[in-house]
C-alpha cells in the first residue's frame, strides 16, 4: 500500500485539520450571529416604540386649573364640572357642545377633558421618552425650570383606554384613535366580504375543476405575478378605476347617498381586495392541495357529484388551512397604508364612519400622519398607535392559531 | 367466456332481494352544478381582469401623459429632474432613490439573510430552529409604517451618531435602505431556507463521508445546489425592496433629489405617489398623469424581476435529479 | 479540539504487526462489545467483530436487524443523527475511534463510505472527484489523481473523453463507479458500502463486484448487502445479523468465513436465512 502522494501528513496534516475546524468554528458564530442580529432589531423596534409610551411630559396652562374652582377639579361631580365649564366659555360655544353632544350623554371624563381643553388650555412644550424619564429626570426637572418656569412636569401614559375612544384631534394632547380603529375595522369586514369567498372560489376552480390547458395555466401564472406587484400600484389601480370611474357607484349616488364622493370605504375595500387576493388564493390552493385524494375518492365512489364533494368533504378539511390564510390576510390588510393614502383616506377626520359609503380614516394612516409631524408629542401619539396596531395583529394572530386547532381537532 | 351486454341507458337489473328494478344511468343535466361551476370560473379568471385592469388603466393615464405636449419619452427616460409642474419630467430625479436605497437594503439583507438560513438549516437542532424560525416571522409581519418609523426615530438617530449630524440629514436614504433590509431579512432567510432545506440528505452524506467538515458541506456542496432557490430570493426582495413604500415615504425624504450620497434626503418613486396622491390632487393635471407613468414604471420593472425570477428557478430545476 | 494521533495512518502500523495473524494491528476494523443507542433506543447490542485487512467482509441479516448502522458506525456518519451514541470500542488497526481525542472529520478520510444509490454531486466528473482531493488538502497532479482513480474503479475508458460533463449524465452503475472512484481518490484504508448494487441493473451489478475483488488487493472492504448470492459471490468473510429475540436490537449471530457460513453454519438461525426459510 503506497502512501498517498500529494497529501499533507504528519504536523502538516494535523495544521490543516486544526485549520478547517477553525473555520467551521469561526462561521458557526457568524451564522449565528447573523440570524441574531434579525432578532435584536425586532427588540430595538419593539423598546423603541414602547419607549415613547410613558414619560415625562411639560406642560403649560393658558389658564391655571387652581382657580377655576375652589376645589380640586379631580374632585367635582359631573354636573358641577359642567357648570365650570358653562362658567369659563362663550355662550355660544357651550350650546354648540350642547347641539353636538348633549352634556347628559357625555361622561365625566369627557367634561373634564373638555375644560382641559377649552378652559385650561393645556398645552404640551416637550416630552421625552421612558428611558430618558428614569435616567435624567433631575436634568430635565433643571432644563424645564430653565427655560419654561411656569411649566409643570408630569409622568403620562399615551396607552389609555382613552386613547382607544377618544376620537382625532388636532392637538396630540387629546388625540384618540377610535376614528382610526372603526375605520380599519370596517375596512376589513368588507375586503373579507367580498375577497374571501371569491379567492377560495378561484382556489376551488384551480384545484378541482381546472385541466391543464392553456388559460389555466395562464390564471396560475397571473395570480404568482399579481402577489408580486407593489401595493402602491393597486392603490393606483383603485385610485383611477375605483375613486374615479365608478364613482356613481362607490360614492353611494346610486343608491341615494348624496354629499359624498368616490373616497370612501367601499373603495378602499374593493382596492383592497384586489390587493389580498392572490395571497388568499395561494393559500387556500395550498390547503385543498393537502386534501388527501381518498377522501375525495371516497366521496365520487358514493356517486356524490362534484360539488357535493367538494363543499361537503373537500372545504371542511381544507378549512384550517384557508382560516389561516384569511388572517394572514387580514394581517396584511390591517398594516397597509400605500394603497389607502392613494385611493385618499382622510388624514383628519372626527366623526365616526357609519357605513361603506362613509370617508374614513385608518389606524396606519394615522400612524403615518403623526409620524410626519415634527412635535415631539406627535411621535408619542404614533407610538401609541402603533402599540394599538400591534396589539391588534397580536391578537388576530392568536386567534387564528386558536382557530386552526379547534377545527383541526374536530375533524377527528 | 361471458358474453357482455351492453347497458343501455335504461337498463333492467336485479336488484339484492331478486327484484327487478328498472336503473335510468342516462346523463342528467345538473342546472346546480354548472352554475356553480360558472361562477367559481369567473373567481378565477378575475385575476385575469385585475392585471388587464392594471394595465389598461396604468397605461392609458400614462399614455396620456406622454401624449402631453410638454413630454417626451426621451426626456423621461435620460434626464434627471423631476419636476412635472415646471415640465420637467426625468425619472431619474426619483429612479436613483429607489435604486439606492433598494441597494443598501439588499446589502443588508442577503448576507445576513443568507447567513440565518445557513445557520437554520445546517446548524440549528430543532429545537432551536424551533425558536428562532418564527420569531424571524413575526420580523416579517409588522407593518411597514411601523418599520417607517423605527427607521425616523431610531436608525437615523444611530446614523447620526456615528457619521456626524453635520454629515447626515434628518431624512435619509441610508436610514430608510437599511430598515429596508431588515424588513425584507426575513423574506431572504425564509425562501433561502427552504431552497438549502430541498437538497437532499444524501448529497450531505455523500460530502461528510469524504471527509468533509459541517462549514465545507454547506458552503460548497448545499449552497451551490441550492443555488437557483437562493437566486429566486434575492430577486423577489429586490422586487419588494423597490415595490416598497411607507418606509421610504417616511424616513427618506420629500422631494426628489438626483444624488448618490446615500446620507441626503431623496424621494422615491413610491414615495412620491404618495406624497402627491395624498395631498390635494385635482384630476387631468400634469402632476395627476405623470403619476400613473411612475406607477407604471415600477409594474413593469417588478413584473420584469419576478418573471425572471421565475425563469430562474425552472432553468436551474433541471440541474439536479 | 485536539489533533489526532498518526497512528491512523497504515504503513506505520503495518510494520508493527509483521503480517502476523490474530494481531490486533491486523484487523483494519474491529468491534469489542459494541452497544449502538438512538436516545434511550438500543439499535446494536453486544456486538464483536473483526474485520481483515485487505479482504473483503460482507454482513448479511434480515432487513431492518441495523446492518446499516453498524456499517456507519465505523465512520462515525451516526454521530449526525440526534442523539445518538456508541458504548464500547471500534478499533482501526488498534486506534478506538470513538476515543474522546479522535477527530470524526480524519476518521471520515481513512475509512470511506459508498452509499446505497448513487450520489454524485452536482458538478462534472472530474469536479466530483477533485471536489474531496482538495478539501483534504491535496497538492499534487490533479489530472493525473483524476485519471489514476477512475482507472481503479474501472471508468476511465468510458468517461475519459467527457469529464467536464455532468456527472448526472452518467447511467446508474456508471454513477456508481464514479462514487467509488471519488472516494479512492482520498486514498482510505477501508471502504464501506451500503448495499452498492441494490439500486443497479444486474450487468451493472457484475461490474461493480468485479471492481471489488480488485480494489480489495488495495483495500479493506465492509460490504452490507441483502443480497445472499452476492455476499457469497464477493465476500472472503461474512457476519451474519439479526433482531436478537427479545428486543428490537440487532447483534452479530455468527461469524466466519464465506464458505462455512454459507455451507456449514453453526447457528440454525443462519442457517435458515441461507437456506431462504425466512429474510
Amino acid at each position: 500500500m503506497t502512501a498517498p502522494a500529494g497529501y499533507p501528513e504528519g504536523p502538516a496534516l494535523q495544521a490543516s485539520i486544526g485549520a478547517r475546524h477553525r473555520w467551521g468554528a469561526i462561521s458557526r458564530t457568524v451564522f449565528l450571529a447573523a440570524t441574531c442580529i434579525g432578532i435584536l432589531s425586532l427588540v430595538a423596534l419593539l423598546y423603541n416604540v414602547l419607549d415613547r409610551t410613558y414619560g415625562l411630559v411639560a406642560y403649560e396652562f393658558k389658564t391655571d386649573p387652581a382657580t377655576i374652582s375652589e376645589r380640586p377639579l379631580e374632585e367635582l361631580n359631573k354636573a358641577e364640572l359642567v357648570a365650570v365649564l358653562q362658567a369659563h366659555i362663550s355662550k355660544g360655544a357651550f350650546n354648540k357642545l350642547e347641539n353636538d353632544k348633549p352634556f347628559a350623554n357625555r361622561s365625566r371624563e369627557e367634561v373634564f377633558e373638555l375644560i382641559m381643553e377649552r378652559v385650561v388650555q393645556i398645552k404640551v412644550i416637550e416630552t421625552w421618552t421612558l428611558t430618558d424619564s428614569l435616567l435624567r429626570q433631575a436634568e430635565i426637572e433643571q432644563q424645564v425650570k430653565d427655560e419654561h418656569p411656569d411649566a409643570i412636569l408630569q409622568t403620562r401614559a399615551w396607552v389609555t383606554t382613552d386613547f382607544i375612544t377618544t376620537p382625532m384631534s388636532s392637538k396630540a394632547e387629546f388625540a384618540g384613535v377610535r376614528t382610526a380603529i372603526l375605520g380599519s375595522l370596517w375596512l376589513i369586514a368588507i375586503t373579507i366580504g367580498l375577497a374571501l369567498p371569491i379567492g377560495v372560489g378561484a382556489a376551488i376552480y384551480l384545484q378541482e375543476y381546472a385541466t391543464a390547458n392553456w388559460i389555466n395555466r395562464l390564471i396560475e401564472t397571473n395570480i404568482n405575478n399579481l402577489a408580486g406587484v407593489p401595493s402602491i400600484v393597486y392603490g393606483m389601480l383603485g385610485l383611477a378605476l375605483f375613486v374615479r370611474a365608478l364613482e356613481p357607484l362607490t360614492s353611494g349616488a346610486a343608491f341615494g347617498v348624496t354629499d359624498s364622493n368616490g373616497r370612501t370605504i367601499l373603495s378602499a375595500a374593493l382596492t383592497m381586495s384586489l390587493l389580498i387576493l392572490p395571497l388568499i388564493i395561494i393559500n387556500a390552493q395550498e390547503a385543498i392541495k393537502a386534501v388527501p385524494d381518498s377522501l375525495r375518492q371516497a366521496s365520487y365512489g358514493l356517486g356524490a357529484t362534484k360539488w357535493q364533494t367538494i363543499w361537503n368533504h373537500v372545504l371542511p378539511n381544507a378549512l384550517p388551512g384557508i382560516l389561516t390564510g384569511s388572517i394572514l390576510a387580514i394581517s396584511r390588510t390591517i398594516g397597509e397604508t400605500a394603497p389607502l393614502v392613494v385611493i385618499g383616506a382622510s388624514t383628519f377626520i372626527t366623526v365616526d364612519p357609519d357605513g361603506p359609503f362613509s370617508k374614513f380614516t385608518a389606524l396606519p394612516i394615522q400612524i403615518y400622519q403623526w409620524t410626519s409631524r415634527p412635535q415631539s408629542e406627535f411621535r408619542n401619539i404614533a407610538a401609541a398607535a402603533i402599540v394599538v396596531l400591534l396589539v391588534m395583529l397580536l391578537a388576530l394572530n392568536a386567534a387564528a392559531i386558536l382557530l386552526r386547532n379547534r377545527f383541526s381537532r374536530r375533524l377527528y | 367466456m361471458a358474453t357482455t351486454r351492453e347497458l343501455s341507458p335504461t337498463t333492467v337489473v336485479k336488484d339484492s332481494v331478486g327484484a327487478f328494478r328498472a336503473v335510468d344511468l342516462k346523463k342528467k343535466i345538473r342546472f346546480g352544478e354548472a352554475i356553480i361551476q360558472g361562477f367559481l370560473f369567473f373567481c378565477g379568471a378575475l385575476s385575469i381582469f385585475t392585471t388587464l385592469g392594471i394595465v389598461v388603466v396604468l397605461g392609458s393615464q400614462a399614455l396620456r401623459f406622454f401624449q402631453r405636449p410638454e413630454v417626451s419619452l426621451t426626456d423621461f427616460l435620460f434626464t434627471t429632474t423631476w419636476q412635472p409642474a415646471i415640465g420637467k419630467i426625468g425619472i431619474w430625479g426619483l429612479a436613483t432613490s429607489t435604486l439606492i436605497t433598494s441597494i443598501i437594503a439588499m446589502l443588508v439583507s442577503l448576507p445576513l439573510g443568507l447567513a440565518a438560513a445557513i445557520y437554520l438549516s445546517e446548524y440549528a437542532t430543532p429545537r432551536v430552529r424551533g425558536l428562532l424560525k418564527p420569531t424571524l416571522e413575526v420580523l416579517a409581519g409588522v407593518p411597514t409604517v411601523v418599520y417607517g418609523y423605527f427607521a425616523l426615530t431610531f436608525m437615523t438617530v444611530i446614523l447620526r451618531a456615528i457619521f456626524g449630524a453635520e454629515n447626515v440629514q434628518i431624512y435619509n436614504m441610508a436610514s430608510a435602505g437599511i430598515v429596508m433590509g431588515i424588513m425584507i431579512l426575513p423574506l431572504i432567510s425564509s425562501m433561502s431556507e427552504d431552497a438549502l432545506s430541498a437538497v437532499p440528505r444524501s448529497l450531505r452524506e455523500a460530502s461528510y463521508a469524504l471527509g468533509a467538515t459541517k462549514l465545507e458541506t454547506a458552503v460548497r456542496v448545499v449552497v451551490p445546489a441550492a443555488l437557483s432557490g437562493v437566486a429566486a430570493a434575492f430577486i423577489i426582495g429586490v422586487s419588494r425592496a423597490i415595490g416598497e413604500t411607507m418606509i421610504v415615504a417616511i424616513a427618506a425624504g420629500s422631494g426628489p433629489n438626483f444624488t448618490f450620497n446615500p446620507f441626503q434626503a431623496a424621494e422615491t418613486m413610491t414615495g412620491h405617489i404618495v406624497r402627491i396622491s395624498g395631498g390635494d390632487l385635482a384630476y387631468d393635471t400634469i402632476d395627476y398623469d405623470s403619476l400613473f407613468a411612475v406607477a407604471l414604471s415600477l409594474f413593469v420593472i417588478t413584473l420584469g424581476l419576478n418573471l425572471f425570477s421565475q425563469r430562474i428557478v425552472a432553468r436551474f430545476r433541471e440541474k439536479y435529479e | 479540539m485536539t489533533q489526532p494521533q498518526p497512528s491512523l495512518r497504515i504503513d506505520a502500523v503495518a510494520a508493527k504487526s509483521n503480517g502476523k495473524d490474530g494481531h490486533p494491528d491486523n484487523y483494519a476494523i474491529e468491534t469489542r462489545n459494541l452497544n449502538i443507542y438512538y436516545g434511550s433506543f438500543k439499535a446494536i447490542a453486544d456486538v464483536s467483530l473483526k474485520a481483515q485487512s485487505q479482504k473483503v467482509t460482507a454482513i448479511i441479516g434480515p432487513s431492518g436487524c441495523g446492518k446499516s448502522t453498524l456499517l456507519r458506525a465505523f465512520n462515525r456518519m451516526n454521530d449526525f443523527v440526534h442523539g445518538s451514541r456508541a458504548e464500547g470500542e471500534i478499533l482501526m488497526h488498534g486506534r478506538n475511534l470513538y476515543a474522546p481525542d479522535v477527530d470524526p472529520v480524519e476518521v471520515r478520510r481513512r475509512v470511506g463510505m459508498v452509499f446505497q444509490k448513487p450520489n454524485p454531486f452536482p458538478k462534472n466528473i472530474y469536479d466530483n472527484i477533485a471536489w474531496g482531493a482538495r478539501i483534504n488538502g491535496f497538492r499534487g497532479d490533479m489530472d493525473e489523481l483524476v485519471e489514476r482513480s477512475l482507472r481503479s474503479a474501472a471508468l476511465w475508458d468510458e468517461v475519459k473523453d467527457k469529464l467536464k460533463e455532468s456527472a448526472y449524465a452518467l447511467s446508474g452503475g456508471q454513477q456508481q463507479r464514479l462514487c467509488i472512484a471519488r472516494t479512492i481518490a482520498i486514498q482510505p484504508e477501508v471502504i464501506l458500502m451500503d448495499e452498492p448494487c441494490s439500486a443497479l441493473d444486474p450487468i451493472a451489478t457484475l461490474k461493480i463486484e468485479e471492481l471489488m475483488r480488485e480494489l480489495v488487493k488495495q483495500y479493506t472492504i465492509i460490504i452490507v448487502t441483502h443480497n445472499m448470492q452476492q455476499a457469497a459471490r464477493v465476500s472472503d468473510e461474512t457476519a451474519m445479523m439479526m433482531l436478537t429475540d427479545n428486543s428490537r436490537s440487532g447483534t452479530v449471530i455468527e461469524m466466519g468465513p464465506t464458505n462455512s457460513i454459507f455451507t456449514r453454519p453453526a447457528d440454525k438461525r443462519t442457517e435458515d436465512y441461507v437456506t431462504g426459510r425466512f429474510g
